[in-house]
Parts: structure tokens; C-alpha cells; sequence
């Protein structure tokens, strides 16, 4: 299978992404920012709709651009980039509604094989974080590479 | 490939070389791996989104996800990691 993804732009540091989402409903300019949080290697993964009239950010909006596979995918390509750059960040995930958290849920199960190549994931349920399993409904996501995956980055970034 | 005397700034030649940083950290892994499943990452440096960095955006979500961390804590595979 292959994930369509739209063209990225990042700021210098790579917290800062920003993409066109284009369907029936136009061109819609998605944003997503990578900030710390507490403690600060876990970065809280912001996305939203960025209203170019205001310069306002809106995490609620539902576009329905026809288009949220290939959104999905290109917001999971930020993560790879960012944690290439930050191998050790761990990335907290939550849908700004119950329904977007359905959502986050619903693709990272979709992928979840090649994902787990890649990062160890989490999911919140009830009181505490367990390894992600499918059909659990999640209340918020923690990934990170997996540990053999960051040494291989460090190790990468070190040579250089 | 650039040379450093076309840049305006070291900054920006930081970011230039940054970005080819990446691209070849990610060409790296597309070979191993996911070349089938995941089109080529296409991305830019656009030194326009700087600005974001300094505006608190998602504030109210950061501080509801830090409070939430602060009563459930981390995965116990992270205890003692920190």
C-alpha cells in the first residue's frame, strides 16, 4: 500500500510544519507544532487548521476535505521527520474532540504493523498507559522510536 | 548544491544544511525499508514559520495534556528513564 502525503514545508528547527490540504472544500492550510511539555522530553503534537485572514489557529475545525487519509499521512511524516531530528522526544497525541481521538486511533491501528517497525506506542486507558492494542478506545497516545531506533539516529548524527 | 556565498545569512545556510541532514537521514530508511509503503518525503525549509515558534499555540491543550501527565504519569517502560 501506499500513503499518499502532501509537500511539507518546516521551520529551521523542525517544530514548526506546515502543509496545503486540497479537495472539494479548497485549499486549507494545516499547521503542526511540536512543543514540550512536562517533562520536556515528551513534545505535545499540535495540529490544526490555520485561518489565513486571522493567522488563528482552529483544532476543532471538520473541513471534510475529502482528504483525511492523506492528511493522517502527512501529519505521521512530521512525526518521522521531528523524531529524526529529536530521536529521544516522545510525542503525546490527543484528538482535540472525542471524535478526532476516534480518528487518531482508527489510522494508527490501520498501520499499525508498519508503525511498531518504527516507534513504540501508547495509549491512555482508564488510569494509566499500556502498550497500543487495536479496537481500545484511547483517550490520548504517546510514541517514540524505538530504543534501538534512537541509537541508531544518535549514532548517525554523531558521525557527522 | 549551494555554495555558502549564495546564502543571505550562516543561519540560513545552517538550515539549508539541515534540511539535506535530513533528507539523506530519511533516503537512508526509504532504502531499508519503507520505500513501497511511503511516498518520498518532499520537504522545504521555509524560514516564514519561525515565527510560530514563539506563539504559544495550543497553550490550553499543552497545559490539559501536562496536567493529565502529572495524574496518570508515563508508561512504566519510561519510569526511571527520565
Amino acid at each position: 500500500m501506499r500513503l499518499k502525503s502532501y509537500e511539507v514545508e518546516m521551520d529551521g528547527t523542525g517544530k514548526v510544519y506546515e502543509f496545503v490540504s486540497e479537495g472539494p472544500k479548497g485549499r486549507i492550510v494545516k499547521l503542526v507544532k511540536y512543543s514540550p511539555m512536562q517533562p520536556s522530553r515528551i513534545v505535545h503534537l499540535g495540529f490544526g487548521d490555520l485561518d489565513q485572514v486571522t493567522g488563528k489557529m482552529d483544532d476543532h475545525a471538520r473541513p471534510d476535505n475529502g482528504d483525511s487519509e492523506q492528511v493522517l499521512s502527512t501529519v505521521v511524516q512530521t512525526v518521522l521527520i521531528f523524531t529524526t531530528l529529536y530521536p529521544e522526544a516522545i510525542i503525546y497525541a490527543k484528538g482535540s474532540t472525542p471524535a478526532r481521538t476516534r480518528l487518531y486511533q482508527m489510522g494508527i491501528s490501520k498501520h499499525l504493523a508498519e508503525i511498531k517497525e518504527e516507534f513504540d506506542v501508547y495509549g491512555l486507558f482508564g488510569e494509566g498507559w499500556e502498550p497500543f492494542v487495536c479496537d481500545r478506545p484511547y483517550q490520548a497516545f504517546m510514541a517514540e522510536r524505538t530504543l534501538e531506533k534512537q541509537k541508531e539516529l544518535k549514532n548517525t548524527k554523531n558521525k557527522r | 548544491m549551494k555554495r555558502a556565498g549564495k546564502f543571505e545569512s550562516q543561519a540560513k545556510m545552517r538550515k539549508f544544511v539541515a534540511v539535506l541532514w535530513v533528507r539523506e537521514q530519511l533516503k537512508q530508511r526509504m532504502k531499508a525499508k519503507n520505500l513501497n509503503k511511503i511516498e518520498m518525503y518532499k520537504v522545504h525549509i521555509n524560514p516564514a514559520l519561525d515565527r510560530y515558534l514563539e506563539i504559544p499555540l495550543f497553550q490550553s491543550k499543552i497545559d490539559e495534556g501536562n496536567q493529565l501527565l502529572a495524574q496518570v504519569g508515563l508508561p512504566k517502560e519510561h519510569v526511571g528513564r527520565f
